[in-house]
């Protein structure tokens, strides 16, 4: 493993005439820094750069290599080969991703970010993974960060953190053209590409456009047969560029695209079709400064999605100053300031007034190395969020009125570890968390009336709604156990009190209070899960490696009634055990992988008609996944995928539609 | 999942010696940590293998495993032979490795750091209190070790994320 990270970077460098020196944040240079410490580097637990041994959470990291030899297609079908993520496909382009917990669909306990910027949707909290702008060819490394982590990161990050960092042009130059083309008329094309000029100026560019027929509807689920004939498309494009403006500052700017059509589940289970617009445009001023590294940052995310129940039209603006420094040898200390805001239109019956909220966050964090054995890692973030809106909803459907979304929410979270590298060997961490999950734009502000129903009802978002709270609690131990085999293990245990959002079948209020009976946004209750994660994996001679990982979760629910008032269900709908296995070869030209991944039985939460909920029993799956690939000289590589291909033409996995198996041929250039 | 690879400071594993022989692989890993040091251009770097008599042999070989330049990281890594009793061959290099019973010679590393040139060995103690700038250990996992004084007295500095991911004192 080691010589495969002095290879990776001893390649990847192109031949710069001058050495520039690696900054932090953005421009942190990965694959000199790994190259150096034989081992993953990262910034993405503390905000500090970091040994991936060092860092004080449970932290995946999963680079290029990793990336290349898998037969995924996107991101979430990278991440659920790993302890303690949950992972479901409930429909060709819409993955749902958990750590420790279940997979629902518009999951949104999980931030996800692209290079710092923020990727998941405002509207409700989740992740439409299809739509990043990111192409798997350009992809620098992933890291998925377990626990609350909302101290470093804000709202949203109460499960964990996926961080995608992108190639740095500054320090590597690549030309990728990528083909796909499989069963299921899948067809998918990404172009990337990164070179510097000279040395204070370099760009990166990258474009993909994909396709595919969607899978086969669950037979009972009425809605998702009506809109199974809607296939799944994909085009995104990014451009970045990176100017040296002074010996010790740099200007990074950004701007994405993507345009995605898919059938997805809602968080109430129930099936819908939806269009994706997005753009982002993004600033970074760094500097490396006698007083620290300061960087400053600037973000606007413009979202148009329409769903089948009506359009949702909003925009999000981040501005964050943060400084980076190390106070004599043995402390380093993160301070940063941030303001957002974040606006929509009244949606999706229009006329209600738009709405929207402001943030503003002050977070410090504090590494303390007591010796070359025990550091300790302190953060904790303060968040006051100002709701408003700019109309009065209708008085002769809805309840609330404008006045009553003038509400405010001021939270606290933090994060402590205690890192302990015993003389025995590796590494044991202590960690609790208190993350903080703020209602989202669907919990304030949504108003729908239905008319399809048997009598009208108003679905209310609740201005009333509390913030989510959750509190972790860890104890996690890594070590080698040879030369060849890792090993990490984990226990830990999660409360979330004031789980928020999703109503039941029935009413929460009834006239005369309300004109019209109300499906009410509101907090559902209680939940914790326990559990445990245990992982080895092994790199013996002979080009080969292994991986072997164990999931155990137990889920305690004190929710409101399923059905009636709620369509939560965590006790049922999260797997109890998962397994995952991988091995592979890699010979001069050859490499061959296999991977298996084990999902114990769940019960899920069902709803094939709006106002039906129901459950539906999912047995223990298996799934196998295989890659076999060729490298034909220095600039080709092609490849046999299949993932998931036991599946047939669909195997019941979940209450939307069924993940088929899919087997591709991947034609790849390199320059 | 195969690569997240986790270094051991100790215990199953064989520990280093405290006066072990600086290996190729310390060499390269010294080369790499060059290219972190502040306000040098190029990325040629000259190493100066300072020895005695009694560790003349460890000095050959490493020269001969530098050849004719070893690539590490991004920095072209040459070697150039100094014995101890006269350092007037550190003219023109980037940095100096203190061989054998040679760290435990401060005076040696103090000469080397006037000269402005990096002071760096695998022997721990040299960093810690006989004046090396860094000390360098690849196995079982590669250990950094910067004494913030001495490079000071260098007048050595590192880049930012650099100096945040080793260890300083």
């Amino acid at each position: 493993m080691k010589t495969r990270f002095l290879l990776m970077s001893a390649t990847a460098v192109s031949a710069a005439a001058v050495l520039s020196l690696p900054a932090i944040g953005q421009s942190l240079d990965y694959n000199a820094m790994s190259g150096l410490f034989g081992e993953a580097v990262t910034a993405g637990a503390t905000g500090a750069p970091q040994r991936s041994s060092d860092v004080p959470a449970t932290m995946i990291i999963i680079t290029r290599d990793d990336i290349d030899r898998s037969p995924e297609f996107d991101i979430p079908g990278l991440l659920r080969h790993y302890a303690g993520v949950g992972h479901n496909r409930f429909s060709f382009g819409d993955s749902q991703v958990a750590i420790r917990g279940e997979a629902s669909g518009y999951m949104p306990r999980l931030l996800v970010l692209v290079n710092g910027r923020e990727v998941y949707l405002d509207s409700y909290g989740y992740t439409a993974w299809s739509t990043l702008p990111v192409q798997m060819e350009e992809i620098q490394q992933i890291e998925v960060v377990k626990g609350p982590q909302s101290a470093l990161y804000g709202f949203n990050a109460v499960s964990g953190v996926v961080n995608i960092i992108t190639r740095n042009p500054d320090f590597e130059s690549w030309v990728t053209a990528r083909a796909n083309i499989g069963n299921g008329g899948y067809d998918d094309v990404a172009f990337t590409a990164g070179r510097s000029f000279g040395d204070r100026a370099s760009v990166r560019f990258s474009y993909g456009n994909a396709g595919a027929e969607e899978f086969e509807p669950l037979a009972s689920n009425t809605f998702a047969v009506s809109l199974a004939d809607g296939d799944y498309s994909r085009e995104t494009a990014s451009l970045e560029g990176r100017f040296q403006i002074t010996d010790n500052v740099r200007l990074i700017a950004e701007a994405t695209t993507s345009e995605v059509q898919l059938q997805e589940l809602t968080s109430i289970y129930y099936t819908t079709r939806s269009l994706y617009e997005l753009n982002s445009y993004k600033i970074d001023v760094e500097a490396d400064t006698d007083f620290g590294f300061w960087t400053f940052s600037g973000y606007r995310n413009e979202t148009e999605i329409a769903y089948d129940f009506g359009p949702s039209s909003n925009e999000l603006t981040t501005f964050r100053a943060q400084n980076l420094f190390k106070l004599g040898t043995n402390d380093t200390i993160r301070l940063t300031a941030e303001y957002r805001e974040g606006t929509t239109i009244s949606f999706p019956d229009p006329g209600n007034g738009g709405f929207g909220y402001e943030t503003t966050a002050f977070s410090a964090m504090w590494n303390h190395r007591f010796s070359s054995a025990v550091d300790l890692t302190l953060a904790g973030r303060f968040d006051s969020v100002d709701w408003s809106r700019d109309g009065d909803p209708n008085p002769a459907l809805y309840i609330f009125t404008q006045d009553d979304y003038d509400v405010s929410f001021e939270e606290f979270s933090y994060n402590a570890a205690l890192v302990w590298r015993p003389q025995s060997g590796g590494a044991v961490r202590f960690s609790a968390s208190q993350g903080v999950q703020a209602p989202s734009m669907f919990d304030i502000g949504f108003t729908l009336f239905t008319t399809t129903t048997p009598i009208p009802l108003a679905i209310t978002g609740n201005p009333n709604i509390e913030t989510s709270i959750v509190r972790a609690y860890e104890v996690a131990y890594d070590r080698a156990l040879s030369p060849t085999v890792d090993m990490r293990a984990a226990i830990f245990t999660q409360e979330t009190s004031d789980v928020r959002g999703t109503f039941g079948a029935f009413p929460d209020i009834l006239p005369p209070n309300a004109p019209l009976p109300v499906l009410l946004f509101n907090n559902r209750g209680d939940t914790q899960t326990t559990g445990a994660e245990f992982s080895l994996m092994g790199d013996p001679e002979g080009g080969w490696h292994w991986g072997v990982n164990y999931t155990y979760q137990r889920v305690d629910d004190d929710l409101a009634p399923f059905g009636l008032f709620t369509a939560l269900d965590f006790e049922s709908a999260t797997p109890e055990h998962l397994v995952n296995a991988q091995i592979g070869w890699a010979g001069e030209r050859f490499t061959a992988d296999a991977f298996f991944n084990y999902v114990s039985a769940t019960t899920s939460p069902f709803q094939p008609e709006f106002g039906t909920l129901t459950r539906f029993d999912l047995d223990a799956a298996i799934a196998a996944s295989f890659r076999a690939g060729f490298r034909v000289n220095d600039n080709v590589n092609v490849s046999l995928n299949a993932q998931n291909a036991n599946f047939g033409s669909g195997e019941i996995a979940n209450v939307n539609y069924q993940p088929a198996s899919r087997t591709w041929l991947q034609l790849s250039t390199s320059f | 999942m195969r690569n997240f690879l986790l270094p051991v400071a100790a215990g199953l594993l064989m520990a280093a010696p405290a006066a072990a022989e600086t290996t190729t692989r310390d060499l390269e890993v010294i080369g790499r940590a060059l290219g972190f040091v502040e306000n040098q251009s190029g990325s040629e770097r000259v190493l100066a293998i300072i020895h005695d008599a009694a560790s003349a042999g460890e000095a050959e070989a490493l020269l001969a495993s530098l050849g004719g330049g070893l690539r590490a990281g991004r920095v072209t890594l040459t070697g150039r032979l100094v014995n101890s009793a006269d350092l007037s061959g550190l003219d023109g290099a980037h940095a100096a490795v203190l061989l054998g019973s040679v760290a435990g010679n401060a005076s040696v590393a103090q000469a080397v750091n006037a000269a402005g040139i990096l002071s760096v060995s695998s022997d721990m103690g040299c960093v810690e209190t006989q004046g090396c700038v860094m000390g360098v250990q690849s196995a079982p996992s590669v250990r950094i070790v910067v004494n913030r004084a001495n490079a000071g007295a260098a007048s050595v500095s590192f880049a930012a994320a650099f100096a945040m991911m080793i260890e300083e004192i």
